[in-house]
Formats: C-alpha cells, structure tokens, sequence
C-alpha cells in the first residue's frame, strides 16, 4: 500500500470505524497501536530466531553468540562489578569532553555569527576541521596528552565541539530580518537586541547542535578507548573483538548503542518544546 | 582600492589569518615553548611528505584507503537508497524494522569493528565493512525522509490523473527525494571517512589511518602531520563536490 494515499484515506476510514460498532475491538487495538506492536514483535522474532539459530548450531554460536549468553555475560559483569567500573571510566570521560564542547562550542559559534570578521578569520580553521575526521588527530593527540582519561575526553570534545559551533552560527545567522529591522528601529543598543532576539532565536540551534554533539561525542569516546585505553566500553569491544568473545563486544555494542539512543532521544524532547522558538523563514 | 578590499574582505581576513597561522606555527617551531618534534611545522610536513613521495609508501597509502572507502561507499548508496525507498514507501514495513533501524542509527558504527575483525578477520573486506556500515545508515534514512516528504497534492494530483503504483514512483516520489537522498550522500561521506580510518587504525598493514597510527608510535609527528593533511584535502574534494551537486538539485525538493 501506498503512504500518501493511505494516509489521505486515514480521516474517512476512522468515520467508517465510529459508524460501524460491529467491528472487533482487536482489530481497532490492531489499528491504533500497529506501529508498536509491528515494531515489538519483529524484536522478539529476532531475539527467538538469533537464540534458536544459535542453540542449533546453524550458525556457530563462537561468532554470533546467542541473547542468553549476552544476558548472563552482562549479569556476571553487573555482579562483579566490572561493567560498573567500564562503564565509569567511559562516562566520566564523555562528561568532561562533552562539556568542554558546549562551554567552547556555544560562545564561539556566538562570536562567529555575531563579528562578521571574526567569521572571516575563523572560517577556513573550522572549514578544515569539518571536512577531517577529527579522529584522525589522535595521532597528536596521543603524543601530545598521553593516553590517559585526557585524550579520550579531548576527542569527545573534538567530535563534539563542531557540530555546536556550527549550529550556533547558523542560529545567529537565521533571525527573522523583519523582528532585527523592527528592534533597530525601536533604538535596541547590541546587549538588548542580542538578550531579546539574538539569543532566543538561537536556542532550538543550539538544542539541535547538542542533539548531534552527543552522537559525534560517543564516536570520539570508542575510537579514543579502541585505540588507546586499559577500562571503558570501547576498550571492552577492542578486547572482546582481539579475543574471540562475541558476547563481550555485543555488551559493549548495546550498551554504547542504548546511551546514544536515551540521550538524542531526551535532546530530542527538549528540541521539540523550543522548536516554535524557532525564526520563520519568509 | 578601498572598494575592492570591501568587495572581497571576507577572503582576504580568511587568507591572512591561515597564513599568519603558518607563519606563527613554521616560525614557533623549535623554540623551547613548542619543540620541533611535538609541533612539527609546515615545512618539516613539506619534507616528510617528499619522502614518504619517494620511498612510494604514500602513494600505496592513498590508494588502498581509496579502494577501500570507494567500495564501502559504492554498495552502502546502492543498499541505503533501496532499503530507504522500501522503508519509505511500504508502511508496516517500515514499522516491522524501526526497532532496529533506530538503534542501528544511534549506535557509533565504529563500535562494531569488534565484531566485523571477528566475521571477517583482518584485511581489505574488514575496513570496505566498516565504510559500508558507517554510510548506509545516513543515506537509508535520508531516503527514507525524502520519500516521506513528497508534497501530499502531487501524489493527489497523480492520482487523480490516473497514475499507476509505479508512475507515481518513478515520476514523483523518486524524483522528490532526490535532494534528500544527495544530503544523505553528503553525510555519508563524512562517516565514511570515519570508517575507513578507523578500520586502519584498528585492522591494517596500510592505508593513510595505518600511515597515522604508525608514525604517531614512532613519535614521528611530521608523518602524522602528512596523513592528516591528505585526509583534510581528500574530505574538502569529496564533501564540496558532493556540496555542489546536492545545491545543483536542491531545485528538485517538493515541499
């Protein structure tokens, strides 16, 4: 079936279901809630299917593991307090780097979008680091701070930093000319045109900029720990992956993989309440 | 005078201050506050990059991370596009699969180079895998979005004129998603980039991230300087052509 045209018939289709009562009260459930219960059900059927599969032998459970055996590795880790310590190390250098990006991120992406020279100047160094992998620089990185909890969180904050700085530009870049041209001419000095406008205009940019901060963040963190570490998630894939132990890199994969996914999602909820905050573009 | 410098302030401050910075960073380098083997300097790079020219090992380098990342990114366009079409336009499709199109989206793909050494040990296959990876996913779900946001009266339209399932496809839904699917291609590159060294850092014997690695072992800071600077110029061809291309169709978006 297809969408557009579903979703057109949708209005007509829900009168149909208010008019005729008879209809099962499973298949309104079915109607209503179809996203969730496809979605829920093709994760268990993969989880069954993995499971079986692996039990049978078909695919050697060496390679893919098996949701049990993931299950009873996490356990074992949650118990003897390993995962706990990983998971630490790896949390607190996120923090600080992520931290370190918004603290520098935000004021310099105001400043760029704020001086027009000072965005001549600055342009062709944030140009070079947008179009680098920055996680290419953990060659200097190492030689520079080491390989201790210092060069993993710089690489947090080089992953992270960008995507801020950039979104706050373009926040500062966007604003509705008719509110600018109206403060102007109502006298606003610079502090009450940039504390009334400027600044709220860029806040959803901003929120945004965090949003994508976390996901180039978490890159940063398991490059930094595959590469150089002795503790935290990425260091548990490296190990699990120079090892053999499916099960430990599956771990470590869901693990990284559920933050990343609570965080842009709570980002996300906060994205969707500023967003009327938003300039309309004319 | 005056005027032309107003005309083209922006390029002459941009130009000034990147060569000020060099000017700073060749002249900086080898006073004590910055020693010349933690810093290097511009034309240490110059010479390092002239040698590694001669011996051919750059060369090698460049190729095989092109190879590599050529292919990586030629299937995940050739998978993300029609698994983003498929997902796009059949519904309970795309609801069966969400789940894990969500989470696959989230996860940093880099994790996964743990798992992918175990399928596929370590060599060419391994680091085109993590390239895959690492673009399929922005290009599938751009696809995706783009197939979602056809304006709602021309598929109407379409429809009241008589358009068949595939005509509406090939005419307008496939069309309209165009720009899309080019600002997918264009993060992908990015992320693809990503793959690619990091696979060589983590799985290799050759490419511009094992060049990296390996000269940041040696403490040979001139050569990492070498392999970032041809990363840098590589990701300015790719993402600017890439850039233009997608300005060039912009025209195409529907709504």
């Amino acid at each position: 079936m297809v969408h557009g045209v579903e979703q057109r018939g949708e209005s007509s289709q829900d009168e149909l279901a208010g008019a005729d009562a008879a209809e099962p009260a499973l298949a309104r459930l079915w109607q209503m809630r179809r996203p969730l219960l496809l979605g829920t059900s093709s994760v268990l059927v993969a989880l069954g299917l993995w499971e079986a599969l692996s039990a049978a032998g078909i695919v050697p459970a060496f390679y893919v593991s098996a949701p049990s055996q993931i299950l009873a590795t996490l356990g074992t880790m949650l118990l003897d307090g390993s995962l706990g310590k990983h998971a630490g190390v790896s949390a607190s250098e996120f923090a600080i780097g992520y931290a370190l990006a918004v603290a520098v991120g935000i004021p310099l992406g105001m400043g760029i979008g704020w001086y027009r020279r000072f965005a001549a100047l600055m342009d062709p160094f944030v140009a070079f680091f947008y179009v680098t992998p920055r996680i290419t620089l953990i060659g200097l990185i190492v030689v520079w701070l080491g390989i201790g909890i210092n060069a993993k969180a710089a690489l947090v904050f080089l992953g992270a930093v960008f995507p801020l700085l950039i979104s706050t530009t373009s926040g500062l870049r966007s604003l509705d000319p008719a509110l600018v041209k109206c403060a102007r001419a109502f006298g606003a000095s610079d502090w009450q045109f940039f504390r009334t406008i400027a600044l709220p205009a860029t806040v959803p940019f901003i929120v945004t900029g965090l949003r994508l901060a976390v996901g180039r963040g978490l890159i940063g963190l398991v490059v930094g720990e595959l590469y150089i570490a002795s503790a935290g998630i990425g260091y548990l894939i490296a190990a699990g992956g120079q090892t053999f132990q499916a099960d430990l890199v599956f771990v470590g994969i869901f693990i990284i993989g559920a933050t990343a996914l609570v965080l842009m999602r709570l980002i996300g909820m906060v994205e969707e309440k500023y967003s009327s905050w938003r300039p309309q573009s004319h | 005078m005056r005027a032309a410098f107003e005309r083209h302030e922006t390029r002459i401050i941009g130009a000034l201050g990147v060569l000020g910075f060099l000017l700073l960073w060749e002249l900086g380098s080898g006073t004590p506050y910055a020693p010349a083997q933690y810093v290097s300097s511009p034309s240490r790079i110059a010479s390092a990059t002239r040698l590694l020219l001669e011996r051919g090992t750059l060369q090698r380098d460049i190729s095989t991370s092109l190879v590599e990342y050529a292919l990586g990114v030629s299937l995940a366009v050739v998978a993300g596009i029609a698994l983003g079409l498929l997902l796009g336009w059949y519904r309970p499709l795309d609801e069966l699969f969400a789940p894990f199109t969500a989470f696959l989206y989230a996860v940093p793909k880099v994790a996964f180079i743990g798992l992918i050494v175990i399928y596929l040990g370590i060599g060419f296959t391994t680091k085109a895998a993590l390239v895959f990876l690492n673009v399929l996913f922005p290009v599938l779900i751009a696809t995706h979005a783009g197939v979602r946001n056809v304006d709602p009266t021309y598929v109407k339209c379409a429809r009241s004129f008589g358009a068949s399932d595939w005509q509406l496809f090939s005419g307008v839904v496939l069309p309209s998603a165009v720009p899309f699917i080019l600002t997918g291609l264009r993060l992908g590159a990015g992320y693809g980039m990503v793959g690619v060294i990091v696979a060589e850092f983590y799985a290799s014997t050759a490419g511009i991230g094992y060049l990296i690695k390996l000269a940041s072992q040696r403490f040979l800071m001139d050569q990492v300087f070498v392999g970032v600077g041809f990363t840098a110029l590589f990701g300015f061809a790719i993402l600017s052509a890439l850039g233009a291309l997608e300005r060039r169709f912009e025209s195409w978006r529907s709504s």
